[in-house]
């Protein structure tokens, strides 16, 4: 019954989070940006990288891998590209972003000047939005991401007014793009709710509230179970 | 705080909100201790002080002193808007974890005292270089930070030009000359004078304070993390505080605690690494009868699972004890350690091993006998949990 129950449950979020995903036209906006890597014009001067977490021995997921291995392909089609490379830098010793760096250093002959590391992309919103510091609104980039996760990233470029070519990665692993699917649907509303109502000072009221909340919780359970 | 439970509260808090520190840390001045030896004492004296003098300060006495302690410490001692009563926070910081909180510390006012670097726990930081990259990652992180850094350690000292912050270093100087606490890398602004006849002085940049200390013959570690402490005082605008540090007796559980259970006499001596070893060695009695010795060496993760430092030791010092002196060995690794002390030259004659530290107690009970208790963290406390059912004492989590 309680499983029944939670399945139940599960289903109906999904559903509404489905629902969520075609009210913003999501898959549209996919198709539209859609590019083969021969069709993106040569005048694009920049190419956005977006991180994914590491695995806990600091090595390269496949998911990485394959993003960056299209950006080596990427370079040779067009060798003036510059490439941000966007993760969380928050722990400093290994990042993904340091470990971007690497892999292009030493599997292809990127030179240095061409790779910019930007280490505060927290999320896919923050990637973006910080590579909108360093070009102009108006000038189109080419995004690379997997196939899983261009959907969203293409919405939120589309919802900033950025004009994005993404590249078609093919699906390596087909099991690993399911599992994310439903990730990306609950992703999607944050999203949505960063690009339309986050402004700076709601961020600092929403995370001292978090901070709040979390630290009561502590200390009741500091009180109940006597720690 | 109950045992093996003093983390758990900074555990969810770090979970559901990753940046805790950033709002626990913005309302109260801090006092961060790190480095390899003399954290928990430097950070218990400076505590005992604070208090003693009526400032009410906040500390991580427990040892818990990775990320998920501190932020245990703070958030039980806050309101929930993050605001204390206290004043300070005397914060021991592990090492390793040092550079993973430092950068969301807020707070303004920040010292940190670098108590020394040496070789400790291979097999979790690597080698010394990455202890002090993660220790320069904090500092880093901390720009607004004074730093208060052992200038007669090398390594301690070799921070200094690598980083952009104010610093204030202590060293010892004596009127002999001893190349051991010498160390040109860094000229110390607080020098303590050992002068021949006993007496201390300690030289600021603007006074020099005498200091009357207890002890006729001060171990030099005791002295450094007394040092240490008035070296933070110095900085923090309380001099007049000072000659306590040199004076004061605090009570520190496990380092050099003297238990007496019936006509037996029991000197508790925590052991982490080489350095530590070198220095507890050293505060042995120089002419000592009637004494016996039990080493206690364990390798969970909390002593380090690599045992091999016991082979960086000099045990030499142990080859002048008079011949009637015994050498227990206990702990999980007490084989291994016999084995040390055998290729130091000891005579494994006089070696009793006995794993089971019950056991190991009613072998030592021999009248008017002053045993030293040579032990590594978790052995520690199983021996003081052992002691504590043998005579009254306080239990270590409640100190």
């Amino acid at each position: 019954m309680k499983r029944k129950i939670k399945h139940l449950i599960k289903s109906i979020v999904l559903r509404l989070l489905r629902l969520f995903y075609k009210i913003l036209r999501v898959d549209s906006i996919y198709y539209q940006s859609l590019y083969d890597m021969d069709d993106i014009p040569q005048n694009v001067r920049f190419c956005l990288i977006l991180g994914a977490k590491l695995f806990d021995d600091d090595s390269i997921p496949p998911i990485l891998k394959e993003r960056l291995d299209a950006a080596i392909r990427l370079y040779h089609h067009n060798p003036n590209t510059i490439f941000i490379l966007s993760g969380d830098g928050r722990k400093r010793i290994s990042n993904d972003a340091i470990a971007m760096y690497e892999y292009l250093r030493h599997a292809s002959n990127i030179p240095k000047e061409q790779l910019i590391v930007d280490p505060a992309g927290y999320t896919t919103y923050d990637s973006i939005i910080n590579l909108t510091h360093r070009i102009s609104q108006k000038e189109p980039f080419v995004l690379l991401t997997s196939a899983f996760h261009m959907p969203r990233s293409l919405y939120i470029c589309h919802a900033l007014g950025l004009t994005a070519y993404a590249v078609y990665l093919p699906v390596s692993r087909p099991q690993a793009q399911v599992a994310y699917r439903n990730r990306e649907l609950a992703a999607l509303v944050k999203s949505w709710y960063r690009v339309h109502f986050h402004t700076p000072r709601l961020h600092r009221f929403c995370c001292r509230l978090r901070f709040v909340l979390t630290l009561l919780l502590c200390k009741c359970l500091f009180t109940a179970f006597d720690f | 705080m109950k045992k093996g439970a003093t983390t758990y509260p900074g555990r969810i808090m770090v979970k559901l909100c990753p940046d805790a520190f950033t709002y626990l840390t913005r309302h109260i001045s801090l006092i961060l201790v790190t480095g390899t030896n003399g954290k928990t004492s430097t950070c218990r004296l400076l505590e005992h002080i604070l208090r003693t003098q009526g400032v009410r300060c906040i500390s991580n006495r427990s040892g818990a002193n990775l990320r998920f302690g501190v932020a245990t410490t703070l958030l039980t001692h806050c309101n929930i808007f993050g605001r204390y009563k206290q004043q300070y926070a005397v914060l021991e910081c592990d090492e390793g974890d040092f550079a993973k909180i430092a950068d969301q510390f807020t707070c303004p006012n920040v010292t940190l005292v670098v108590t020394n670097l040496s070789h400790d726990q291979l097999d979790r930081y690597g080698d010394l270089q990455q202890v002090k990259n993660y220790i320069l990652c904090g500092i880093e992180c901390l720009p607004q930070a004074v730093l208060c850094l052992n200038a007669d350690c090398p390594e301690t000292a070799s921070l200094a030009p690598l980083v952009s912050n104010k610093v204030v270093s202590y060293g010892i100087r004596t009127d002999v000359d001893n190349d051991d606490l010498l160390s040109d890398l860094l000229q110390p602004s607080c020098i303590l004078s050992l002068e021949s006849q006993g007496a201390l002085t300690l030289q600021t940049p603007d006074v020099a304070i005498p200091c009357p200390h207890k002890i006729t013959n001060p171990p030099v570690y005791s002295l450094y993390n007394s040092l240490a402490v008035a070296t933070v005082l110095h900085q923090l605008g309380h001099s007049q505080w000072i000659p306590s540090c040199f004076s004061t007796e605090f009570y520190n559980p496990g380092r050099f605690e003297v238990i007496r259970v019936d006509d037996t006499s029991y000197t508790l001596i925590l052991v982490k690494n080489p350095a530590g070893f070198r220095q507890a060695l050293q505060c042995l009695p120089a002419d000592p009868t009637d004494i016996d010795f039990v080493f206690a060496i364990n390798d969970r993760i909390s002593d380090g699972q690599d045992v091999s430092w016991l082979w960086d030791c000099d045990f030499s010092v142990l080859n002048h004890v008079d011949e009637h002196t015994t050498l227990f060995f206990t702990g999980r690794r007490y084989s291994h350690m016999a084995v040390r002390l055998k290729y130091a030259g000891l005579d494994p004659e006089r070696f009793v091993l006995e794993p089971d530290i019950p056991t190991l107690f009613t072998r030592l009970q021999r009248p008017n006998r002053h045993i030293y208790l040579f032990a590594t963290y978790s052995s520690m406390l199983e021996i003081r949990s052992h002691l504590e059912t043998l005579t009254p004492l306080k239990k270590f989590w409640d100190q």
